[in-house]
């Protein structure tokens, strides 16, 4: 009852017409630079800042709020049609709605994205809703123990993300992990592999790595394709854009699987919608009946990673509404609104001012229900930008691109370490390799070793730690029984291997392929 | 480089020229301030209290200006990365460093390889504070410093501290304060502080230095405590904490400050101007009520005064960096 009366506070604070303008102004500005690779929700907000001074504090929120997790439904958009992640956490979307777009169903790719999203963040609001405070106190319960468990079972499961052989897919990973190690050492402060170039210091930036190793080397592949006009605008029907019957039925399980692996992540600070997506994108390789589907198109691949983010973004705000914990730098930023309005985040919130937090969560309903109006429409705008020639398309990406990466830390250092990522990946995919565990690697690399050294510094040296504490005992022993049943069916199917062989060479991806039935 | 010098030439003959009353281009030419857009650098991520200060002075000062004023976020390096790029830039006023104690100060001692001298950016107004305390967790059994001081050192090196990262204000403030109360806690260092007040509300750690305004609700809640406050007085945010000199640790005063810089050699008057209308700004109601609703204090005041904060910051910390061999290359 007290649920229902709360929600009911919430729900006359999020309807009121000033919120439901503000609401549509954040989810509308985030949609459009979630579409824009690079230009993340955090730069967007924290332009918008100074206009919520003038705002009162709920309306400043709802509009902030919306901004960030409108950015995660347009997300997507560039991975599907371009093959550039925007985002890190989209990155995973590039592995089959890149392919999907190849075979003529881009459309069909978007609209999953699109329901995904919404069924994703659906579910993680519930999950806020319902169990916000608790879940943040079994939050707090994740100690460096706990995180590095999580981290490592993530890293074993990452060898198998890419297709081709487990051994290339074990050597991304390690080189993703290796230029991980660039930066500050967190402990002991010593500059690792900078050079002195002051721009390492804090590590390779993530954006420009993904942005590089899949959009800016994909560029340079099409480059001696651009003669064949492999889309057309023609294609483009409405019927061609909506989802099949099969597709949506194929999508549903793993959209709640996505939902849930999501929603847990989220709610943990640190982790966030970029682990999130790459899990799902695992868990359902591994629960596929045919695994090989998966890189060429499989729709699972698309939807349960795309649920994943959109859940975790949700949820995200649980530590940071219940504990005044934020999760990112976003989150921060929305603290940091909230405080200039005078309200002092914390676990008191929830208490103190009950009609901006539950109108803050019920105003995630009406902008997810704008969410999903706006972008359905959108699709077959977007899907025309692969009707725009080559030549003139990809000179444009290349420039996005650039000014993506240059607004995320204002320094043009990164816009060369893109370059430089672009030839790289370009390279790794004459010679067949995968590049998702390369950025896997590369994003749980640092995060690894920083909750290692952190569980080991407290424990004084003592490995035990990792089994005593049982949560992370329990993680690690799922990992460890992951690496025995990966062993095992490789014996068993040691003449199943072929099928697991090398992806379709560059040439055989080009040409339209019949959608697999 | 031939730039500069020219206009610190014509700076430095300013003064005989126009006692000779004599027309002096160059001179005419370094007081068009501003004459464009400002920008205003952030050495740290957008959101951070840094950032949100200058947002809130910037929105108000291109007012006073009359020109733009963009901030910029350039984080990276601890901070040096922006300082470093100000540093080169001309100095004509249109380029400016939002910094803190790191890149102000302390950076010179702990970056051997830093491309610019902290001392010599020309210092234009120290804007902001935020009052620093030590938390522990609300269930902790010490209720003050004694207590805790009693307790870390009944069982030496068993306990944790966590900082917000290495060589960071936090971990800096926690070391002063185990030197001069002779303790052994083993530093945790954490990449920011969301992480590390969630390692002292979980109990993976037993104290914390950090900006008051970021543990305010916890401690509301009752999921912190609140054990010192290491500024000189009280603050008015909590007139309940004492101090740490209250409680019998005198030299333990660590603060938070924000300040502005322009890069070396900037000419008087643009210092002047841009003093004055940050003076202005600052004392504007709005502001200052933005300012302290974020746990910003005005500090204000001349641009010799912020050159003598700045000294005092890196005579304080000397020792200490010293003492820790804390080099970060």
């Amino acid at each position: 009852m007290e649920m229902l009366s709360n929600l009911a506070v919430g729900l006359d604070a999020a309807i009121s017409l000033n919120n439901l303008f503000y609401c549509f102004v954040g989810v509308f500005l985030g949609t459009l630079v979630g579409v824009l690779p690079g230009i993340g929700a955090l730069v967007t907000i924290s332009l918008l800042l100074p206009v919520t001074f003038h705002l009162d504090a709920t309306a400043a929120l709802v509009m902030l709020a919306g901004v960030y997790y409108g950015a995660y439904y347009g997300g997507s958009t560039a991975s599907i049609l371009l093959k550039l992640p925007g985002t890190p956490a989209s990155a995973v979307v590039c592995l089959d709605g890149y392919p999907m777009a190849r075979k003529g169903r881009a459309g069909v790719a978007l609209f999953i994205t699109t329901i995904a999203s919404f069924v994703g963040a659906s579910i993680g609001i519930i999950v806020l809703t319902i169990a916000g405070p608790a879940i943040s106190e079994v939050g707090l319960k994740f100690g460096p123990a706990e995180y590095f468990a999580l981290m490592l079972l993530g890293l074993v499961a990452a060898a198998t993300i890419g297709q081709g052989t487990p051994v290339k897919g074990i050597a991304m990973v390690v080189f993703g992990l290796l230029i991980g190690l660039i930066g500050t050492d967190v402990n002991t402060g010593v500059a690792r592999f900078t050079f002195g170039v002051p721009e390492l210091m804090d590590g390779l930036a993530l954006v420009a790595v993904a942005m590089g190793v899949f959009g800016v080397a994909e560029v340079i592949s099409s480059i001696d394709k651009i003669k064949h006009g492999e889309f057309s605008a023609r294609d483009i029907t409405f019927r061609s854009l909506v989802p099949t019957r099969q597709d949506m039925r194929d999508s549903t399980a793993p959209m709640l699987r996505g939902s849930a692996i999501g929603s847990f992540f989220g709610a943990l600070p640190g982790a966030g919608p970029t682990i999130s997506s790459f899990m799902a994108y695992m868990v359902e390789k591994k629960v596929a009946k045919d695994p090989s589907r998966f890189g060429e198109g499989a729709i699972e691949g698309v939807s349960a990673p795309e649920a994943a983010n959109n859940a975790s973004v949700q949820t995200a705000f649980i530590p940071t509404l219940t504990l005044g914990i934020p999760g990112d730098a976003v989150m921060a930023l929305m603290l940091g609104a909230m405080m200039i309005h005078g309200i002092a985040p914390g676990p008191q919130l929830m208490v103190e001012h009950p009609s901006l937090f539950w109108g803050l969560i019920m105003s995630f309903w009406i902008g997810n229900l704008m969410l999903l109006v706006l972008n359905i429409p959108m699709i077959g705008l977007w899907v025309r930008i692969l009707a725009i020639p080559y030549s003139v398309l990809y000179p444009a990406v290349l420039l996005f691109v650039a000014i993506g990466v240059f607004s995320v830390n204002n320094n043009a250092f990164d816009v060369w370490l893109v370059m430089v990522c672009g030839a790289i990946g370009y390279l790794l995919m004459l010679l067949k390799f995968q590049v998702a565990p390369l950025l896997l690697g590369l994003i749980l690399g640092p995060l690894m070793e920083e909750y290692l050294r952190r569980a080991l510094t407290i424990s004084r040296g003592d490995p035990m730690v990792f089994l005593q504490r049982p949560i992370s005992a329990t993680v690690l022993a799922v990992t460890a029984l992951l690496l025995l049943w990966a062993a095992w069916s490789t014996i068993r199917h040691r003449s199943g291997l072929p099928n697991l062989e090398a992806g379709p060479g560059l040439e055989e991806q080009v040409g339209p392929r019949h959608p697999a039935p | 480089m031939r730039k500069p010098e020219r206009r610190r030439l014509a700076a430095a003959l300013l003064p005989v020229a126009a006692a000779a009353g004599m027309w002096v281009p160059w001179g005419a030419r370094a007081q068009a301030f501003p004459v464009r857009a400002v920008r205003m650098l952030v050495p740290t991520p957008p959101g951070s209290s840094v950032d949100l200060g200058a947002r809130i002075i910037a929105e108000r000062l291109r007012e006073r200006l009359g020109q733009p004023v963009v901030v910029e976020n350039r984080p990276g390096a601890g901070g040096t990365i922006a300082a470093a790029e100000v540093a080169r830039a001309a100095p004509d006023g249109h380029t400016l460093l939002v910094g803190f104690n790191g890149p102000l100060a302390t950076a010179g001692l702990l970056y051997p390889r830093l491309t610019y001298k902290p001392l010599e950016l020309t210092p234009v107004i120290a804007t902001v504070t935020q009052p620093h305390v030590m938390v522990v967790a609300g269930n902790h059994p010490a209720n003050s410093l004694r207590e805790f001081v009693e307790r870390i050192r009944a069982e030496p090196g068993r306990y944790n501290y966590a900082s917000v990262g290495n060589a960071s204000g936090s971990h800096l403030a926690m070391e002063l304060f185990k030197s001069v109360a002779g303790l052994f806690i083993v530093h945790i260092p954490y990449t920011g502080g969301p992480g590390a007040t969630q390692a002292v509300m979980s109990g993976d750690v037993d104290a914390l230095f950090t900006a008051l305004v970021n543990v305010q609700g916890q401690v509301a809640a009752g999921r912190l405590k609140v054990l010192g406050l290491a500024e000189r007085e009280r603050t008015s945010a909590a007139p309940g904490v004492a101090t740490f000199a209250e409680q019998g640790f005198a030299q333990v005063v660590a603060p938070l400050f924000n300040a502005v810089a322009a890069p070396p050699g900037t000419p008087v008057e643009v210092v002047q101007r841009l003093n004055g209308d940050i003076a202005a700004v600052l004392a504007e109601p709005a502001v200052r009520q933005r300012l302290s609703a974020g746990g910003m204090e005005i500090i204000g005041g001349t641009p010799a005064q912020m050159a003598a904060l700045t000294r005092a910051e890196v005579e304080r910390w000397a020792p200490v960096v010293k003492r820790l061999q804390l080099t970060l290359d």
